[in-house]
């Protein structure tokens, strides 16, 4: 089965520049998704950050993320922001939520629902696409009824 | 109303002359180029307050401009500079913050003329639309894979989430686009002046990224717009009516860092409501005013959902009541929250905000297209949605 992206890759924009997301995103090539969480005081934080805003600690441990998600919000793109996506339009943004967490959040998209399926709160699933060579992307398709 | 200020009353900041190019569409003023444009607004601001522009000793503008200091105080022959601030934040967020910082030099006396302003020509490849201009964002690897590269995507889910949490409606934003072009029909400075838009225009426009509709969406212009700020004590010299700045802000509520540009991990409770309660909150303090002594408002409009988390958000009226305010037609000319009387950005010109300040100056003056009789007290806010935003009020 040959397996086309849900997007296609972007290029040079889409990679990392902040050193505190490398971690991140090197997780992610290994179909891990990870978030950071302070040795210090237990919290867990995401957008990935040098210092713990709760307690100031840089101490800091990856952990496994809760595999319950859901839809927290969403969009659908119907605007082709580079030529690249001319062929993808009208495409979901996913604003994904883990329940077992408080505000941790990623951006990602839903895959296989149509947009008038899309609702804030359903149940979501984590799969793994691969965009580009090394460029894994943590996406999500709709949770199967008390799986 | 009483000031909250320990500034003295002599020192207390005003604006004293407004000043603005002419705003057309993209790429129509691209031959002169955003210094021209700075300096002509620079000078019909100057003239506007009487002043000769070679006594400015302050700049202050916001958002990048590329009208930098040592251009400004080479082509306007400054003799004295003493002041020059750049306030962050992406788009016109920072449009009340280079006030604020205008404002906090003549009341510290670091300065005693500031001219704020903002100039925008603005290029091919950088359209609002379009991915290029994000590079520079350091959280952008955390949107882009996932086809999140433009403002009206990166604010689109927070949009929705609204909507979803007060039972906010397409008919409540489509008011707030017909009001505004509305009022620019009786502004003959404003880009869609002779353009009127229908609800059923509105319905038929192309979606840009759900919930946002094209004139849901604020313009892509080219213009100038600058303010002339000094001490009520300088202003007794000058010709014209000073209006005062009773307080000028920047703020962000906490957890809002992660917020659009990041990963949208801001509080969940907020999610869906902008950013600008503990801004207002500080706002009103410093000026002393409750917002039910607020006459009229400029709200900064990049989307019109903005507009109504703002009215919320600023208290003037309740959460989630935004779209009710609008549709009993309170935001209209004659209505009892009169904004956006020139237009805003969605009608007269997106000049990332100054603008706004402009109009409001305009109105406190009594010399607005759309005048709101007896108008004493005004609200500007500037951005919405991401962090630090900004806000002042103005008074007659
Ligand atoms: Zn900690």
């Amino acid at each position: 089965m040959t397996m086309t992206s849900y997007l296609p890759d972007l290029g040079p924009i889409t990679a990392p520049q902040l050193p505190d997301h490398f971690a991140f995103w090197d997780y992610c090539a290994k179909r891990e998704l990870r978030f950071q969480c302070c040795s210090a005081c237990g919290q867990w934080r995401h957008p990935p950050a040098p210092v713990c805003p709760h307690c100031g600690s840089a101490a800091v441990e990856w952990k496994l993320a809760p595999s319950r998600a859901e839809l927290f919000s969403y969009t659908v793109v119907h605007h082709a922001s580079t030529p690249a996506l001319r062929g993808h339009v009208p495409y979901n943004i996913a604003i994904v939520a883990f329940p077992d967490l408080v505000d941790i959040r990623i951006v990602s998209n839903v895959l296989d629902v149509p947009p008038q399926e899309l609702r804030i709160g359903m149940p979501l699933q984590l799969v793994w696409q691969e965009q580009a060579p090394g460029r894994v992307l943590p996406l999500f398709v709709r949770a199967k009824a008390t799986a | 109303m009483s000031s909250a200020s320990p500034v003295r009353e002599s020192q207390r900041a005003c604006i004293v002359g407004i000043g603005e190019t002419r705003y057309t569409k993209r790429g129509e003023q691209a031959d002169r180029g955003e210094w021209a444009l700075a300096c002509e607004a620079a000078l019909n601001a100057t003239r506007d307050a009487g002043l000769d522009p070679r006594n400015i000793e302050g700049l202050a503008s916001y958002s990048g401009d590329t009208s930098l200091p040592w251009l400004m105080q080479h082509a306007l022959g400054i003799q004295h500079l003493r002041f020059a601030s750049m306030v962050w934040g992406g788009g016109g967020s920072g449009a009340c913050g280079s006030l604020a910082h205008a404002v906090a030099a003549v009341e510290s006396g670091q300065a005693a003329n500031v001219l704020v302003f903002r100039s925008i020509v603005q290029r091919p490849g950088s359209r609002y639309g379009e991915a290029g201009g994000f590079s520079e964002v350091p959280q952008i690897d955390l949107l882009a894979p996932f086809g999140m590269l433009m403002p009206a995507s990166m604010m689109a889910p927070s949009f929705m989430r609204y909507m979803h949490e007060y039972g906010i409606r397409t008919e409540h934003l489509a008011e707030v686009a017909l009001a505004f072009r509305d009022n620019a029909q009786r502004n003959p400075r404003a880009v869609m002046h002779g353009l009127p838009l229908s609800i059923n225009q509105y319905m038929a426009a192309r979606m840009i990224a759900e919930p946002l509709r094209l004139y849901d969406c604020c313009q892509e212009n080219d213009g100038a717009c600058a303010l002339l700020v000094t001490t009520a004590e300088r202003a007794r010299d000058l010709p014209g009516k000073p209006v005062r700045v009773l307080s000028a802000q920047q703020g962000g509520n906490p957890g809002w860092g992660s917020a659009t540009m990041g990963s949208h991990t801001m509080p969940a409770a907020e999610y869906g409501w902008g950013n600008g309660e503990q801004l207002s909150n500080d706002l009103y303090a410093a000026a002393g005013v409750s917002p039910s002594e607020v006459d009229f408002a400029q709200i900064y409009d990049h989307f019109t959902p903005a507009v109504l988390m703002s009215l919320e958000n600023f208290g003037l009226c309740g959460r989630g009541e935004g779209g009710d305010f609008v549709a009993a037609g309170k935001i209209r000319r004659g209505g009892s929250m009169p904004l956006n009387t020139a237009g805003g950005l969605l009608s007269e010109a997106y000049i990332h905000g100054l603008n706004l300040v402009a109009e409001a100056v305009r109105q406190l003056r009594g010399e607005s297209t759309s005048q709101v009789p007896g108008a004493r007290v005004g609200l500007v806010t500037a951005g919405i949605g991401s962090t630090p935003i900004s806000a002042a009020l103005l008074a007659a």
